[in-house]
């Protein structure tokens, strides 16, 4: 880290000395205010006649204020980190200096890297002046070394997530606008709890490990983290949480990587092979947190319903990743359709890394049928499925398989059209479109009304994942899915198929295929 | 040493650069002049491997720029045309900074950022910031970064857009100097005065395509077989008359005691033509060829057309 000359480039612009005495300096102060609010807090709870009753409640509230501080740096690191990462490669874009540190001999990994810890070093810089004060009241409130280290170990990790994430993001959009960061961050942020939290009683307890708050909050009331089921054995919560953080930025960091160095427009997240591994990997940690030994313990009653329920909305969120991170930059696209249109090399470049999505979102179903087929065995003892609810599920995957499609292939058309800012524009759009339907939604439900399922499935998945008979209304919605997937092919093809054939493009193509 | 084949660039509506086939040889200055949305900008992205091209090869110093990127980078330095620097470092951070990004052995570092700095006339402001440079030294800074690698290649972007007069001509020096040094240099432009005296040869490129390239004294020898001649005269002689008599001459507009022609001949006919003038009495006061200009040559080759 030391010899990367992107961190030392931010080392030396961030951490000047008057800039780093003022960060500290405010860093304290902050630090001494939490101090005060903690302060007023436990007099406020100690005038409360109840609570004075119950003399065991006072040391619990005051062992809080180590809490407060970590709670706080759990707040502002991340979303620091996440700023500072989103605007770095796009502000620097925007500045045109971008194109410089592109044709250094700087590596696509030290150019990671020094972004990663060197765009947030500030960041870094104030957590550390309140990690030192926020350690040694820990030590004082007599919470474990050990305890306060998996914190700050869990923190770490999470911030190197979202950083990452930052990263990723600034690499798709040329301009680090303000009010569209915020949007991520609040999608993310919504989508990221909602997950966690709505696993806490869910058939894959697991998931929960997704937030850091879990972790934090046994390690805290217990002094010992709490545990959930991960391949089959009870593994810590935060243990969890680290190993999920690891691997996933594992994968954001190898999307960014592959692309660091390239052009915008020639962005493609994840090769074929990669795309597929992803699938898997998604896979087997899902069916990782289902545990048949500890099943019969959860809260709710346990079926195979809810836990295919859940199992088919992570998948839908796989289908849709696996599609965005094999979107073809357009002139890659234009290049291997010319390929394919020659009758002699048909077959050579079909399976590129230039070719259209789809094929490889085929395999994403397939992969999901497997582990729904694992998941099935898995849970054969304590819940088993018969035979109408795997055939159901088959068709509830075929849904989600078609709108997920359709709304990929809507997103590739948007690349083939002269649209700036192409791919988060089209996820906006799509995006709003699913809020819009769900607010239609339920609006024409108030009161219930008769025509609600056939509009739902002719515009959202949700039939997929509806527990009752395949009727007209999903046949019906699935028809009108494969209409939408034939026409944006056809208009697909049909931008294509715009630009002159010319021999050589011809040849070349074959021959990188 | 740099070797453009077959190289095209696809926009969804457009072609930007048609199959490109050029050589530039080593120690040439290569001016890429066009009007805007000639294709000149894409050209030299694509030679510096920031866009890939549809289809074709840019060979730099015989790596090529795809296969081997990170050796075609180490060979070639590159500055565009409206840029941004680091201001929140010192001049010598930011030469430091890119010194170590293309890897220059660290015992080198700091001599060769001296000598840069000396090279672009930076000195007193080494250890300034550079968010209180000007934007003629913010400019030098950049060429100073393009070439603190000692690059075999330099590839210039419209590089004197926006500078001064002064800037210019101090740019130009430094870009003779380095030529001098051993560098090739392709830049591109499309004010072509920018260009006069400093270019050994030119390509010009319209709607994507390259029109024509070569020497500017093949090109100017193709353009026009006719050389433009100007003088002027004292005394009453005819001479508008006396011209029209000598063989090489014409097209003779006199004005004043002032006279244009077109002279079709050697040097040794040019050179006899001014001693038949003053055999038949003309008392010459001046007498000069008029060169052919870039602008001249761009103007005759091109027919003005964007994209």
């Amino acid at each position: 880290m030391a010899t990367n000359p992107q961190f030392l480039r931010h080392v030396r612009s961030d951490l000047r000395m008057p800039r780093v005495l003022t960060t500290a300096g405010v860093a304290l102060v902050v630090c001494f205010v939490i101090f005060e609010a903690h302060s007023q807090f436990l007099g406020a709870r100690y005038s409360d006649p109840r609570l004075a009753l119950q003399p065991h409640a006072k040391r619990s509230i005051d062992d809080t204020l180590f809490y407060w501080f970590i709670w706080g740096q759990a707040i502002v690191l991340p979303l620091w980190s996440l700023l500072s990462c989103i605007q770095s490669i796009a502000g620097e874009r925007q500045m045109k200096t971008y194109d410089f540190v592109r044709t250094t001999r700087m590596t696509s990994w030290e150019l990671l890297i020094g972004y990663l810890f060197g765009a947030p070093i500030l960041a870094f810089a104030a957590m550390g002046t309140t990690a030192i004060v926020s350690f040694f009241i820990g030590l004082v409130e007599g919470i474990p070394v050990t305890a306060i280290t998996a914190s700050y170990a869990i923190l770490f990790a999470f911030t190197i997530f979202v950083s990452l994430l930052g990263l990723l993001v600034s690499l798709l959009v040329d301009r680090a606008r303000v009010a569209g960061l915020v949007f991520v961050v609040l999608v993310g942020a919504v989508m990221f709890s909602v997950l966690s939290y709505a696993s806490a009683g869910s058939p894959f307890p697991g998931l929960i490990a997704l937030g850091i708050t879990p972790g934090l909050t046994n390690l805290y009331e217990s002094r010992d983290a709490g545990t959930v089921p991960f391949f089959g054995a009870q593994v810590p919560t935060l243990l969890v949480s680290f190993v999920l953080y690891l691997s996933l930025s594992a994968w954001v960091a190898l999307a960014v990587w592959r692309n660091l160095k390239k052009d915008r427009e020639e962005v493609r997240l994840f090769s074929n092979l990669q795309a597929v591994c992803f699938s898997v990997y998604a896979n087997v940690f899902l069916l990782g947190f289902v545990s048949p030994n500890t099943a019969t313990q959860f809260s709710v009653s346990f079926s195979t319903e809810n836990a295919t329920i859940v199992f088919l909305a992570v998948n839908l969120m796989i289908f849709y990743a696996v599609g965005l991170a094999t979107l073809t930059p357009a002139e890659r696209l234009k290049i291997w359709y010319r390929g394919v249109r020659d009758v002699i090399h048909r077959t050579g470049p079909m399976f590129s890394n230039d070719t259209l999505f789809l094929p490889w979102v085929v395999v994403a179903a397939l992969i999901t049928c497997a582990g729904y087929a694992t998941l099935v065995f898995l849970l054969r003892e304590i819940a088993p499925a018969d035979d109408w609810l795997i055939q159901r599920v088959l068709v509830s995957i075929l849904i989600l398989f078609l709108f997920a499609v359709r709304d990929l292939l809507f997103i590739q058309w948007l690349l083939l059209t002269r649209l700036r800012n192409t791919l988060p524009k089209a996820v906006g759009i799509v995006t709003l479109y699913y809020i819009c339907m769900f607010l239609i939604s339920n609006f024409w439900n108030s009161p219930p009304s008769a025509e609600l399922p056939l509009a739902l499935s002719a515009f959202t998945p949700a039939s997929a994942f509806d527990r009752n008979v395949i009727g007209d209304a999903q046949v019906g919605g699935m028809m009108f899915q494969s209409l939408l997937i034939c026409v944006l092919l056809t208009l697909i093809f049909r931008r294509l198929s715009r630009s002159p054939l010319d021999s050589q493009l011809l040849a070349v193509s074959n021959s990188r295929a | 040493m740099i070797d453009f084949q077959n190289l095209r660039k696809e926009y969804p509506d457009v072609v930007a650069v048609h199959d490109l086939d050029l050589s530039i040889p080593e120690g040439e200055i290569f001016g890429l002049i066009g009007p805007n949305g000639a294709g000149k900008t894409t050209t030299i992205r694509m030679a510096c491997g920031l866009l890939t091209p549809t289809t074709g090869s840019v060979h730099m110093a015989g790596a090529d720029v795809y296969r081997d990127p990170e050796l075609a980078q180490s060979n070639l330095g590159y500055l565009s045309d409206f840029f941004n620097v680091y201001e929140d470092l010192k001049v010598w951070e930011y030469l430091d900074y890119f010194a170590n990004a293309y890897r220059l052995p660290p015992s080198q570092i700091s001599n060769r950022i001296d000598e840069v700095i000396h090279q672009v006339g930076l000195e007193v402001k080494r250890d300034a910031f550079i968010k209180g440079l000007s934007r003629g030294m913010k400019q030098r800074l950049g060429i100073a970064r393009a070439v603190i690698h000692q690059p075999k290649v330099l590839l210039l972007d419209e590089p004197a857009s926006g500078l001064d007069p002064k800037s210019r001509l101090d740019l130009r020096n430094l870009l003779l100097l380095l030529r001098d040094q051993g560098s090739t240099i392709l830049i591109s432009s499309h004010v072509l005065a920018e260009l006069e005296g400093l270019c050994t040869s030119i390509g010009v490129m319209e709607k994507g395509r390259m029109i024509r390239s070569g020497k500017i004294s093949e090109i100017l020898g193709e353009t026009s077989k006719l050389r433009a001649v100007r003088l002027s005269w004292i005394g009453d002689s005819n001479v508008s008359t006396i011209l029209e008599t000598i063989p090489g001459v014409s097209n003779v507009v006199t004005a004043d005691h002032n006279a244009v022609l077109q002279f079709s001949g050697s040097d040794e006919s040019l050179a006899q033509l001014v001693s038949d003038l003053s055999a038949r009495g003309v008392r010459l006061v001046s007498f000069c060829e008029l060169k052919q200009t870039v602008e001249d040559i761009y103007l005759k080759l091109s027919k003005n057309e964007v994209m």
